[in-house]
């Protein structure tokens, strides 16, 4: 079972009349292993919400929308000897939506690999591409000794701290979390389950990454439920909740973001 | 059970009226162990022009047999519960030699009668597939104009040769890498796809729609298996009654890394 060491992401801005996006050079896994790749579809989330980037506030686009609107979305990826790992994967198989990551296992060149659009995008917008580095796979899940469950509301747009959140003697004790089941659903909506924040853990030791991790991640299980009276049809997000290797949380300076355009409410269980 | 896939074979069941209708005997299905049936509801069906069951009134049964004949190993199960596609990717477990001629489907709907169910049995084939040898994969593509009713063969690219392939995603690619347009969800009903080692088929007219496998629970994982593109090829069902649109399949093909 694949254990996550470190999450970082990667935005795209798409702009119009451009069909070809390289990798920045500049990434926290440069000449790491990456192990899978996963593209955020915000989609998943509340079909008709706007949904901003937690890095810049840009305005993310609906993957699995843009997908059937004709703009089909390639990726390729080369090693860091410049071979061919991966040759025009349609990015609609490894979306969040799909529960498919890109399983790499390799370093990757990033002069070479790309994002290819067989059509341009018409208005600008942003994709967000989830790296997956140095986790390792194990035979067993670490233990499971305790979990907290918080449950709390965040602000259209908004930001919390999870030290305003998490209770004082947890915060002081040596807080190896290994895992994190989000839940949500929308204040005004009282349904639907789908909507989504962004998720940044910040590790003491300075030595992980964690960065703005979509809470659909974290979900274990189908969202199917109604809403104006229609059923509405999930997607998959996970099958396993999600884990990874223990790490020691600075929760003042760990957070969740709420990037959609209504309040939300979570509820997210940290394992330890 | 071990759920990676190797060979398949599509079976039409002819419905000749209410009641039971028996599935019929397959030679290359003897003694092999059936992994998965899936059921699916197409209209246009390969090398005839029979129509297939596409839609149903009256829920319809299977019942199948172990090679005693006698014992029932799935016993009048709603067809439906093998809809690969309607499951969200779920399914049933066989694992057991079947009797075919002793086994049936109980049809309730006069609607039904003159046409065929598509059957796809699912079943261990050692000599097409391995076991894992790297952990290490190359993700890859092939487009294939569909131009023809028969014969579209898959791209014969030296990259491919002796290749062992564990995952086939179909995508409905509105325009493929090359600029061409793609084949969408409607074409892909009709069509079928055959993989072929030499003149064995290890995957044999399976439906093509079974591979887009977005939000489905359980992807498909073939184990390893092997197969000449240059002897596999994408068929159009009805024969002649559907036209081929002359649009590319875009499938994405993994494989292990030499």
């Amino acid at each position: 079972m694949y254990i996550a060491k470190n999450i970082d992401v990667v935005q795209f801005d798409l702009k119009q009349g451009q069909t070809e996006y390289y990798f920045p050079k500049n990434v926290s896994w440069a000449n790491k292993k990456v192990d899978k790749i996963i593209v955020y579809d915000c989609y998943g989330t509340r079909f008709s919400l706007t949904e901003t980037s937690p890095i810049n506030g840009a305005t993310l686009t609906k993957l699995y929308l843009l997908d059937y609107g004709g703009n089909t979305i390639y990726m390729d990826l080369y090693d860091t000897d410049n071979n061919t790992i991966v040759q025009k994967v349609a990015l609609g198989q490894i979306s969040s939506l799909n529960n498919n990551p890109l399983y790499v296992n390799n370093t990757v060149s990033l002069e070479l690999s790309k994002l290819y659009f067989s059509t341009p995008v018409t208005e600008d917008a942003s994709l967000l591409v989830y790296v997956f580095f140095d986790g390792e796979e194990q035979e067993e899940l670490p233990p499971i000794n305790k979990s907290i469950t918080i449950g709390f509301s965040v602000p259209a747009g908004g930001k919390v701290s999870f030290q305003d959140l998490v209770d004082n003697y947890i915060t002081l004790q040596p807080n190896k979390v290994k895992g994190l089941i989000a839940m949500y659903m929308s204040v005004k909506l009282q349904g639907g389950g789908r909507s989504a924040g962004f998720i940044t853990l910040r590790d003491k030791a300075g030595k992980r990454v964690f960065n703005h991790v979509p809470t659909m991640f974290m979900r274990n299980n189908v969202n199917m439920g109604e809403q104006f009276g229609e059923l509405v049809y999930g997607f998959t997000t996970q099958t396993n909740t999600f884990r990874f290797a223990p790490m020691d949380v600075d929760m003042l300076n760990s957070f969740i973001t709420n990037r959609q355009s209504e309040d939300e409410q979570y509820t997210i269980t940290f394992l330890y | 059970m071990n759920k990676k896939l190797s060979g398949a074979k599509t079976v039409l069941v002819p419905i000749t009226k209410v009641g039971k209708n028996y599935i019929p005997y397959v030679e290359d299905l003897k003694n092999r162990t059936i992994k998965y049936i899936d059921v699916v509801f197409t209209t246009y069906l390969p090398d005839t022009e029979t129509l297939g069951v596409d839609t149903y009134t009256q829920t319809p049964y299977i019942t199948l047999a172990d090679t005693t004949g006698n014992s029932y190993v799935i016993n009048n199960r709603p067809v439906y519960d093998f809809a690969y596609t309607m499951n969200c990717g779920i399914r049933p477990e066989v694992n057991t030699k079947l009797s075919l001629q002793n086994s049936f489907i109980t049809n309730n709907d006069e609607g039904a009668v003159g046409k065929c169910y598509v059957l796809v049995f699912w079943y261990d084939l050692p000599e097409y597939s391995a076991r894992n040898r790297k952990d290490v994969l190359i993700t890859d593509y092939i487009t294939v104009p569909v131009k023809n009713v028969l014969g579209n063969v898959l791209p014969n690219e030296e990259r491919f040769t002796g290749k062992r392939f564990r995952y086939i995603w179909l995508s409905y690619a509105k325009t493929t890498p090359e600029g061409a347009t793609g084949a969408d969800q409607n074409e892909t009903k009709y069509l079928y796809l055959t993989l072929q080692k030499g003149s064995y088929k290890v995957l044999d007219n399976v439906p093509l729609q079974l591979f887009w496998q977005l939000q489905m629970f359980d992807k498909m994982e073939f184990a390893n298996i092997i197969f000449d593109m240059q002897n596999s090829y994408i068929k159009v069902g009805g024969a002649g009654k559907a036209t081929p649109s002359g649009n590319s399949v875009f499938l994405n093909l993994v494989y292990e890394k030499e």
